[in-house]
């Protein structure tokens, strides 16, 4: 009797819907083959973090093209920020003291950043830091649900696509492989980003990645935990589902064993000055003052950036959720203006905790922020800004070429009939596809072959159609950049 | 797709042929799409019955939560059952088991195959929800580890013990370690428990330290603290076993 289980339908249809994809590989575009020639591949040292900006970032007011007048006072009344004061005396620099009540400037006769990511200078001086405006995909979707689900699953407008583009990212790599922490979130929620036929933990809570027992303190907890331990190494009889059962608890005390020996309720992180936790997860560790909603950010942040950095994982990360401010967005204070300043102390955190770790961690990491959208270019009437389409990227790590990208006045179109309303006389348009970001950063920082990164995004390596490499014409007629050098 | 006019029709081909003849045979209303007769093929059918089919599936967290809590829950000879949920308490379980209960961020349902449930990170939350169930009402470990509220769901496995078991058996490790066996996997033949059983065994025959025959279940009395920890910690390791994932 043939018993079509239905593990086994799945797997049927997960191997269909990559064989199509696979179909698309031979094409790979003479650039990638050299690529792959020159052995350009890494080595599976390579880090990964990410931070979902979840309710759509304001990429206007994030990376602020000051040098379009139409990013003025009449079109944003109450989210205005006025240009920098003073300008950068060295190209593709910040200032070392920025006015802080105005964008600081980047160094290009263009664009600022706004304020509240002040901590991003010495990243940003350093040249670790990309900062990537016009960032979208076609047809964009200006609804939350559907927009964070082609950004995780890395197929723009296929609803059906049910694995993360991470998740493809190492599974097609193979990087996942004998890994004890292939891939870690640690947020409420296990995110699409990361979830496909294979399991990968989440850390709802990482205080809880731990047996509890039960009497008097946990005192049998080890007792309890040896014994079900020993329970997934017996022999059994075959099902469907028993070697993964079995498998996943085969582990158990030495994965729970390796993340104690991390110290994950640990936070003994300081800045410089020995004396600013880098991760303000409680009134006691917040000398940067920040309002108490960022504790459960950092301190998510921080276990994410732990596992990266002391255990075999590629992938980690967290969300920063409260983006979509349709009303009292605020300017330099204010919900947006909050949200950015722990973002920007975040990354500023994650480098300093890395470096501590291992000089070379921070060369090994790359640092990536997603959103599903921007919003619109005028302010409402609520004070606040609405959803629309493209927004900012933000890229980061010791090998990444840092700088502005597609925020100059070489390159985005000025005045009313701009970059700025450039979709429907009322949306920021695309110029870059997010896939080409990612894309990028899974070819050359996480090494995927041309035909493998072609089943992580499908179509990449079909250069005719996409053009997510090279750049083009896409097919709904918007010129794109392609992949930008950021690595 | 199926060709329903093939001779050779698999049996799932067949039982979906079944099902959509029960489904146009008209019901006792004398309307068409009765789906009480087309759920009866479905549970009286040799696939669904068959022991191929038995265990083959990874419960959700929901599933889980509730088994446990049926496994463990009978009539108290006085009145009362032996466990118990008010249910809201499971409201927080299931968010740690990342099942927030009538929540799916997605309209497309939760997922039904093992592989989408189980991570390390879930085995944990999943052990430990059982864990916790086990801990008694009074220990402060059971708040402590649920947060503000949290005891409402209580289970009291002696009690179990004793509307199963004589006197005699209670303080017989075998008979106690095979009457939690036949409740909690009844599908299961005996000879499929071996490794299980012996692990039990020790289990109950140990202290808290976990070092083997360092304290014989038989010298644990009935009714003290120590006798009624021994249970509990049997209860949830049983509960945290794989095949009690299955379904």
């Amino acid at each position: 009797m043939n018993l079509l289980t239905r593990r086994g339908f799945l797997d049927q249809t997960f191997r269909l819907a990559l064989a199509s994809a696979v179909g698309a590989a031979w094409h790979v575009p003479l650039f990638l083959r050299r690529a792959l020639a020159q052995g350009e591949l890494p080595s599976g040292a390579r880090k990964l973090l990410f931070i979902f900006l979840r309710g759509g970032n304001d990429g206007l007011n994030t990376l602020v093209p000051w040098g379009d007048d139409a990013y003025n006072v009449q079109n944003r009344p109450s989210l205005y920020l006025p240009p920098p004061d003073p300008r950068s005396t060295a190209p593709g620099r910040m200032p070392p003291e920025p006015d802080l009540t105005r964008s600081i400037d980047l160094g290009n006769g263009f664009a600022g950043l706004h304020p509240a990511l002040k901590n991003l200078g010495p990243l940003y001086n350093d040249g670790h830091l990309a900062l990537i405006h016009r960032v979208g995909y076609p047809r964009q979707s200006r609804s939350h649900f559907d927009s964070h689900r082609y950004w995780e699953n890395g197929t723009p407008r296929a609803d059906f696509t049910s694995s993360g583009i991470f998740y493809r990212a190492l599974v097609e790599t193979g990087l996942h492989l004998g890994r004890q922490f292939p891939a870690v979130s640690v947020q409420s929620r296990h995110p699409l980003l990361l979830r496909g036929p294979l399991a990968f933990p989440n850390l709802s809570d990482p205080a809880r990645y731990d047996l509890l027992g039960v009497t008097n303190n946990g005192a049998d907890r080890a007792k309890i935990l040896s014994a079900l331990t020993q329970a997934h190494q017996v022999p059994h009889p075959e099902r469907d589902n028993r070697p993964l059962l079995f498998g996943t608890g085969d582990g158990l005390s030495t994965s729970i064993e390796a993340l104690r020996a991390i110290g994950l309720t640990d936070n003994n992180f300081f800045d410089t000055d020995g004396t600013t936790h880098l991760f303000p997860i409680d009134t006691a560790s917040n000398q940067k003052g920040f309002s108490s909603g960022a504790f459960g950010f950092f301190r998510n942040l921080k276990v994410a950036a732990q596992v990266l950095a002391q255990t075999d994982a590629v992938v980690a990360g967290t969300q920063l959720d409260g983006f979509d401010t349709h009303d009292s967005q605020g300017t330099l204070t204010g919900t947006h203006a909050r949200l950015l300043s722990w973002l920007g102390w975040g990354f500023y955190a994650v480098r300093q905790y890395l470096r501590s770790v291992a000089p070379r961690l921070w060369e090994d990491t790359v640092l990536v922020t997603l959103s599903e959208f921007g919003r619109t270019s005028i302010e409402n009437g609520s004070l606040g800004t609405d959803h629309a389409e493209a927004s900012v990227m933000l890229v980061a790590g010791g090998r990444v070429r840092g700088g502005v990208y597609q925020c100059d006045g070489n390159s985005w179109p000025v005045g009313p009939a701009g970059a700025q309303f450039s979709v429907k006389g009322r949306y920021l348009g695309r110029t870059v596809d997010y896939r080409s970001v990612l894309g990028e950063v899974i070819r050359k920082h996480l090494g995927a072959t041309p035909a493998a990164l072609n089943r992580v995004l499908p179509g990449y390596a079909e250069e005719a159609v996409e053009h997510l490499a090279r750049g083009g014409v896409a097919p709904d007629g918007v010129p794109i950049v392609g992949e930008l050098g950021i690595l | 797709m199926y060709d329903f006019t093939d001779p050779d029709l698999s049996p799932e081909g067949r039982l979906v042929r079944a099902c959509m003849d029960a489904w146009e045979q008209p019901g006792p209303d004398g309307r068409r799409g009765n789906l009480r007769q087309v759920l009866q093929t479905i549970f009286h059918s040799e696939l669904f019955r068959s022991r191929a089919a038995l265990a083959q599936k990874v419960k959700t967290p929901l599933e889980y939560v509730v088994s446990v809590i049926r496994a463990v829950r009978a009539a108290r000879p006085e009145g009362g059952f032996t466990a118990d949920t008010d249910g809201y308490d499971l409201i927080t379980s299931l968010r740690r088991l990342n099942m927030p209960l009538f929540d799916r961020a997605d309209p497309d349902g939760w997922p039904e195959t093992g592989r989408e449930w189980i991570s390390t990170a879930a085995l944990i939350e999943r052990m430990r929800f059982a864990q916790n169930f086990l801990v008694a009402a009074r220990d402060p470990l059971k708040q402590r580890d649920f947060g503000i509220t949290g005891t409402d769901n209580v289970c009291d496995p002696v009690a179990l013990l004793r509307t199963r078991l004589s006197a005699e058996q209670l303080r017989d490790a075998v008979a106690v370690v095979d009457c939690f066996l036949g409740l909690f996997f009844p599908g299961e033949g005996r000879a499929n428990w071996g490794p299980d059983r012996e692990l039990a065994m020790a289990f109950l025959n140990s202290a808290d330290g976990g070092v083997p025959n360092s304290s014989p279940f038989a010298a644990l009395v009935p009714g003290t603290t120590a006798y009624e920890g021994r249970i509990r910690g049997l209860v949830a390791f049983l509960l945290g076993l794989p095949r009690y994932q299955e379904q």
